[in-house]
């Protein structure tokens, strides 16, 4: 046989005997899948996550087209708490009134971006931070009372932060009182109820005056969930939302406000206090657990 | 083995039910010698009046806070020069104008009831009901 012949007959007989491999078929299956599955992973694991810091990348059409108008994209101002991934986790709002101490820290928020968004974002921010108050709190409250937009409301209710007129005053003029040096930031009058950036010192001014009333009934560290019900429903409801249980209704809680006025607050018939909690949690997103003060 | 490790998330299942639903303070007894009484303001003062309770009965009393909605006084009512005694969620015992407080009433809901009573974590508090 020569060497061609020699060849081909050891090639059929590999075709032909059944495997001798020293490594059973099952286990051999079983590597292979492993290998993939090692190799799928790593593909994943070589995904590493990025935080979007502004607007997303824009296509820039160099050819303009007929009729369509031109977008142009507010970038706002860069997120200063990025890589500081507050989760807004917490056991606030428990009403027991053993000092809750909320999970998260001052820190990025969803609220905040959306503050951060608009052209006056960075102002209020800074407010906040002078006044001492987390500014995911003073954002959670934008985005729950008007998105963050500069709006008018009913009767003397007005602004990003939809103060009525003689809260706004009182907590304008307390704010300048403790610090003279925010005069020169603020649009004067009742007017600076218009200008979002000087409401947003009364705002802040507000919520620092919930959280030590809070403070004061117990509560250590109140988060922005428990000062959500001071802010809405004034310092008296503010303190008994704050240390109220879940189960318990909100007409039951706040027994000084009529039906209509619960419904004009958005506060359905047998709500209770667990409910309403949800939902505002639901709107303000992952600050909800974070503490009000810095 | 498997039914030991049944057994093992059964006990962890529990254990940490039992600690979300522990989360929450209860009431464990009434707090007897105290009443319900709510803040006599209208509707528009309940969302921005503050309503100061005092160490001692008198005005220039320093303030040791501001009350909430409703209140747990003592009773029979306690009132010196025009302040009843009241008991503030710390525990402190606190004194408020008199003239501040009407009975517990819910004016959405008038059969809810209120009842102080001593919590699971010592301190005084609310119990509503109907």
């Amino acid at each position: 046989m020569n060497p061609r012949e020699q060849d081909r007959a050891s090639r059929k007989d590999l075709g032909q005997r059944p495997s001798r491999s020293p490594w059973p078929a099952g286990l051999a299956a079983a590597t292979i899948a492993a290998g993939l599955a090692l190799g799928c992973c790593r593909g994943a694991f070589a995904q590493i996550p990025a935080t979007l810091n502004g607007p997303p990348v824009q296509v820039q059409p160099y050819v303009a087209e007929p009729g369509v108008p031109l977008i142009t994209i507010n970038p706002g101002t860069v997120n200063p708490f990025t890589g500081v991934d507050g989760d807004g986790s917490g056991t606030g709002s428990s009403g027991d009134g053993t000092g809750d101490s909320g999970g998260g820290t001052a820190a990025s928020s969803t609220a905040l971006d959306t503050l951060l968004a608009q052209s006056w974002g960075a102002a209020a921010i800074a407010n906040a931070e002078q006044l001492g108050i987390n500014p995911s709190a003073l954002a959670a409250t934008c985005v729950v009372e008007s998105g963050c937009q500069n709006v008018a409301g009913s009767g003397t209710i007005a602004g990003a932060f939809q103060m009525s007129a003689a809260t706004y005053t009182a907590m304008i003029n307390q704010a300048l009182a403790n610090d003279p040096s925010l005069a020169s930031e603020i649009t004067p009058g009742l007017a600076g109820q218009m200008d979002p950036a000087t409401e947003s010192i009364a705002a802040a001014e507000y919520l620092m005056q919930g959280a030590e009333a809070l403070q004061n009934a117990g509560i250590a560290s109140p988060t922005v969930l428990d000062v959500r019900g001071y802010y809405n429903f004034g310092p008296a409801n503010g303190e008994a939302l704050g240390m109220a249980n879940n189960n318990e209704t909100m007409s039951q809680v706040l027994s000084g406000l009529s039906a209509q006025t619960l419904a004009a607050n958005g506060i359905t018939p047998g709500e209770t206090v667990g409910q309403w909690r949800a939902s505002v949690s639901a709107k303000i997103g992952n600050a909800a657990g974070q503490p009000v003060l810095t | 083995m498997k039914g030991l490790a049944v057994a093992v998330a059964v006990v962890a299942c529990a254990v940490l039910s039992g600690r979300a639903l522990g989360d929450e303070v209860h009431p464990v007894r009434p707090l007897p010698g105290y009443r319900c009484m709510m803040l006599n303001l209208t509707q528009e003062q309940f969302m921005s009046v503050r309503v100061p309770v005092r160490a001692q009965p008198l005005a220039s009393a320093p303030e040791v806070g501001w009350a909430g909605t409703n209140v747990a006084v003592r009773y029979p009512l306690h009132i010196v020069s025009s302040f009843t005694e009241a008991l503030f969620p710390t525990g402190a015992t606190v004194w408020i104008e008199s003239n501040k407080l009407r009975p517990y009433r819910s004016l959405s809901d008038p059969a809810a009831t209120c009842t102080p009573a001593i919590m699971s974590n010592g301190k005084p508090g609310l119990v509503f009901a109907h």
